[in-house]
């Protein structure tokens, strides 16, 4: 009963202080019901806040140098501009692309290998990875105690001073939730908003469709969620993905399929960063593809690899995936620490 | 902050027009202060030097570079992988914002796509400065490639390259960029192809002339200058693109010529690499 | 936005009230006492020592120990009828420690009054709270917290028993620059929709001769010996040469099955002299 007292009262003084500062969660209309039990973990605009103190603080590295906002920076869809792997402290070098912040609410996994199951476990990887932050959970956590602002923010978000492991991942949580990608001029045009597709645009949808990409890059998160194997060549690296996760040899070379929202800001391209431009990307689904182990029955079609495009169809394609760059969502002033 | 404005006025407590005077000096003060200590960080001590990184980042078109087995296409349309893939730097030249030149003395650097150390081309001695340029000379200048073996240290070391060697001891000079795989196109029996370009000029203790495949690379930054100061190591993050060796100007194709092993022959291929460099972006950390 | 209903009806206020103090009576009516568990580690039949002791496997192989530690949970009590008392699950995860004596301790509270033939329990964390959300990993399962060190962030599953030493066994090869094995055996079967391996394993203890009473308001004390080399001897004697370091991975299993024997019902235990296990949770409540 006091829990349930204290519960009402924080959820209260949560709602009074809400400020027009922190962004706001809502579901877009195209979208489909979200993913995130949202109910487990009520955000409210001084979460948000925290955790987006959190997200652009260095303190959460081991020698306060390195933040998440470093390897996930807006202007590139929160992903690590210009690495192929990223660079973590110390400038040691990961061996995963980093991927972007967006529409986690919708996501039923999390890493190229769908290793955590849950966006509130995600921050810990990235703390403790030696080739990232290279720090303790536990660690961070004390020095949040110690410091002079942290207790009083964790107070508004979530009713006491304390600082624990499930307030500081839900508050990240609530955070990264709010980083919502959905008003592209694709999306204008789908929700009636007033965007327009040019003809080759327009073109380039239907084709991706016809060719076959909307099979994997599904629906309008632009991913099934699901672990594939697109057929990029092992001449790059041996990751097994989601094999080394499950184990299982029928999962080896296995990777999620990656949302396309802001994919012509995201790159480069794929779990190792191999592709630094759509067009190379394209390339590689034309003539590029690799009979590999676990290879996508998708991707060999009638005994022939890959999808046959020509030149111009590679083209119309791009200039599709160029539609659902979101300059609101990359400009947004409210998803940065000021 | 609030600790610097709370300035302590005395056994007098009327509010004389000079306390208050004192108090806006403080505050000016403390302000200053403030954007001082922010702007030091940022301040070039003239007298002083600081670091800069060349990386270099491999790639064939869109796609990283991966020696051995990944699969590439050239401009003429044939499939190819890299086996090897070699450049020399020299001669590094920096310059400032307000168009002053600064020379990296005894500037010899071995870039090998083999050798992920030698990607990343640390200078060191740099005078603080923005600088909103950088040059290169791809290859070893003819003064170095004729001078005695006691100053080839280094990459220059003729000895340090193993089998994967950069040196023409026939004409006495470096290959100065060097692009090997196999390609089903080759018309060698081994389906290989190898381009070794160098050339310096030549006329050493009387010789021959030869054709001089010296050339100088010039980048803007860009938007970005890279910022050397006392905490600051700047990263030019450049792309290097071995697929503009083989095309651009002049298609090189495997069937055509499949090896290039003299610098009257280099030329094509030295005409299309001056545009394999370009600038990606800088970091200022 | 909606506003929570809690405590706006009065009469739901009473009611609950009321509610509270029927539990709270007949918790009382229905007279429990405690049951010590105290875990003693060993190798074989030698006390276990850190560090200074050296052992030797079923394989031959010398080993001493740096670290041993693992997870118990999911407590059932099992009565002469064969009926059980399940301790309630948010009371029932613990992590035992080597090198924390007060760890080795273990107290479960409420148990209802009566003569106990067996114990059962889960060696790491059941699958469910593998999975659930942070709010509910609390304690020696906070990630942050106690159970810091026995956590895979990659698969954010909990690492069951993990044992450190020292073997001159180890190969030092590849990047190894020391003679340490690790075993740090986790994976709780279910990641989504695909299936890992499962490595929970459980324990079913009898107290044989023994008649474990629970007396109301009391203490009833029993000893749990756990052995730690039954991770290298058993179904599979793990050789540490070939083997140095496991986590996760498909050999895991063989450490799994292993360690499923580990633990043996050690006789009814006194009170432990003051100083051992200072920190005996709950005791005064
Ligand atoms: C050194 C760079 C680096 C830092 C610092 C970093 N990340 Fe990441 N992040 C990555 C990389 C690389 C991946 C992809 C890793 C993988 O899939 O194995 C990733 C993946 C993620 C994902 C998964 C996205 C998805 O769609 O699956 C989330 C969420 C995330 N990071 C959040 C964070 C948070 C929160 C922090 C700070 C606590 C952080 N990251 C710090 C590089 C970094
Ligand atoms: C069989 C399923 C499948 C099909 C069909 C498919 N993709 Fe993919 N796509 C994937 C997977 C899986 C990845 C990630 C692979 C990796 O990194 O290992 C991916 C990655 C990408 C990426 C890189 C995204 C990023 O952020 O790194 C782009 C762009 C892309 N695909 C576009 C397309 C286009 C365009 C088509 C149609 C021509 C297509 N895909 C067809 C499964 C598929």
């Amino acid at each position: 009963m006091v829990c349930a007292l204290l519960a009402g009262i924080s959820s209260c003084t949560g709602e009074a202080e809400v400020s027009l500062d922190t962004p706001t969660f809502t579901v877009p209309k195209n979208f489909p019901a979200p993913a995130y039990a949202l109910d487990r973990n009520r955000i409210t605009s001084a979460g948000v806040e925290l955790g987006r103190t959190l997200f652009f603080d260095p303190k959460l590295s081991r020698d306060n140098s390195i933040s998440c906002a470093e390897c996930h920076s807006q202007p590139n869809a929160f992903t690590h501009h210009g690495h192929d792997v990223s660079h973590g402290i110390d400038n040691r070098v990961g061996t995963r692309n980093s991927l972007p912040i967006q529409n986690l609410a919708w996501s039923t996994s999390f890493f190229w290998d769908g290793g955590v199951l849950d966006l509130d476990l995600v921050p810990v990887a990235p703390i403790e990875n030696p080739l990232e932050m290279d720090e303790t959970l536990y660690n961070v956590l004390e020095k949040l105690r110690k410091d002079s602002t942290y207790p009083k923010k964790f107070k508004a978000a979530f009713g006491t001073e304390e600082v624990t492991t499930a307030r500081f991942l839900q508050a990240l949580s609530q955070y990264m939730l709010t980083l919502v990608s959905a008003n592209s001029r694709y999306d204008k045009y789908v929700r009636n908003e007033g965007g327009t597709l040019s003809a080759d645009e327009l073109a380039g949808k239907q084709l991706f469709v016809q060719k076959g990409c909307a099979n994997c890059h599904a629906g309008e998160l632009f991913t099934d969620n699901k672990f594939r194997n697109n057929g990029l060549s092992l001449a790059f690296g041996t990751d097994l993905g989601r094999g080394r996760i499950t184990e299982a040899p029928q999962d080896n070379y296995t990777f999620k399929v990656p949302s396309l929202r802001n994919v012509g800001v995201s790159y480069p391209y794929m779990h190792d960063g191999r592709f630094r431009t759509l067009e190379a990307v394209l390339d590689h689904y034309a003539e590029g593809v690799t009979e590999t182990p676990n290879l996508d029955p998708l991707l060999k079609q009638n005994g022939r690899l890959g999808i046959p495009m020509t030149a111009g169809e590679k083209a119309s394609i791009i200039a599709f995936l160029k539609t659902l760059t979101d300059e609101e969502f990359l400009k947004n002033p409210q998803f940065i620490q000021k | 902050m609030s600790n610097l404005f709370y300035f302590p006025l005395g056994e007098e407590t009327i509010i004389s027009m000079k306390s208050i005077l004192s108090f806006v000096v403080a505050a000016v003060l403390a302000v200053t202060i403030f954007s001082c200590s922010k702007t030091e960080v940022d301040s070039i001590d003239p007298n002083g030097t600081g670091g800069l990184t060349l990386e270099f980042d491999n790639y064939v078109g869109g796609t990283n570079m991966a020696l051995g087995t990944a699969q590439y296409k050239n401009t003429a349309g044939e499939s190819f992988t890299v086996t090897t893939f070699n450049y020399f730097v020299s001669n590094i030249e920096l310059t400032k914002e307000d168009g002053t030149v600064v020379k990296v003395p005894n500037s010899y650097y071995l870039v090998r796509e083999a050798d992920p150390k030698s990607l990343n081309v640390s200078l060191t001695g740099i005078p603080q400065a923005n600088y909103a340029k950088v040059a290169f000379t791809v290859g070893v200048d003819s003064l170095k490639s004729q001078a005695p073996v006691t100053e080839r240290t280094g990459g220059l070391d003729t000895g340090s390259y193993g089998t994967d060697n950069m040196y023409w001891s026939w004409n006495s000079g470096y290959i100065f960029m060097k692009l090997e795989g196999i390609s089903p196109a080759s018309t060698l029996s081994s389906k290989a192809f190898q381009y070794h370009i160098g050339g310096y000029g030549g006329g050493f203790q009387g010789a021959a002339k030869t054709a001089n495949n010296l050339r100088k690379i010039t980048l803007p930054l860009g938007t970005t200058s890279a910022k050397v100061r006392t905490t600051t190591t700047p990263t030019v993050h450049l792309i290097v693109d071995a697929a503009r060796a083989l095309g651009g100007t002049n298609t090189i194709s495997f069937a055509a010529t499949p090896t290039v092993h003299s610098p009257a022959l280099a030329k094509p291929i030295v005409d299309n690499y001056v545009n394999m460099f370009v600038v990606d972006h800088v970091h200022n950390d | 936005m909606h506003k929570t209903s809690y405590n706006h009806n009065p009469m739901k206020t009473i009611l609950l009230f009321v509610a509270s103090i029927l539990v709270a009576m007949n918790t009382v009516a229905q007279k429990t006492g405690s049951v010590e568990i105290q875990f003693d580690n060993v190798v074989g039949n030698q006390d276990l020592v850190l560090k200074d002791k050296t052992y030797t496997n079923a394989n031959g192989d010398e080993f001493a120990v740096s670290l041993f530690q693992y997870y118990v949970s999911n407590f059932r009590l099992t009565r002469k009828d064969g009926s059980e008392y399940v301790v309630p699950q948010d009371e029932s995860y613990f992590l035992i420690r080597e090198q924390r004596p007060e760890t080795q301790r273990i107290v479960l509270k409420n148990i209802p009054k009566g003569t106990y033939v067996g114990v059962s329990f889960v060696i790491g964390v059941d699958s469910l709270r593998s999975a659930s959300d942070v709010s509910r990993r609390q304690g020696c399962l906070d990630v942050g917290g106690e159970g810091k060190d026995m956590y895979w962030a990659w698969n954010s599953g909990y690492i069951f028993v993990k044992m450190e030493g020292r073997s001159p066994q180890v190969p030092m090869t590849g990047n190894r620059k020391d003679l340490v094995f690790m075993y740090h055996i986790g994976l709780f079967g279910g990641m989504g929709d695909k299936k890992t391996l499962n490595n929970i394993k459980a324990a079913n203890l009898s107290f044989g001769a023994d008649k474990v009473r629970v007396k109301t308001d009391d203490i009833t004390r029993i000893g749990i010996k756990t052995d730690a080399s039954k991770l290298l001897n058993g179904s599979t004697n793990v050789s540490i040469a070939a083997n140095p370091s496991v986590m996760g991975g498909p050999y895991s299993k063989h450490i799994a099955d292993n360690y499923a024997t580990m633990f043996s019902y050690d006789g009814l235990k006194k009170e432990l002299p003051a100083g051992k296990g200072a920190g005996v949770v709950g005791m005064n409540e």
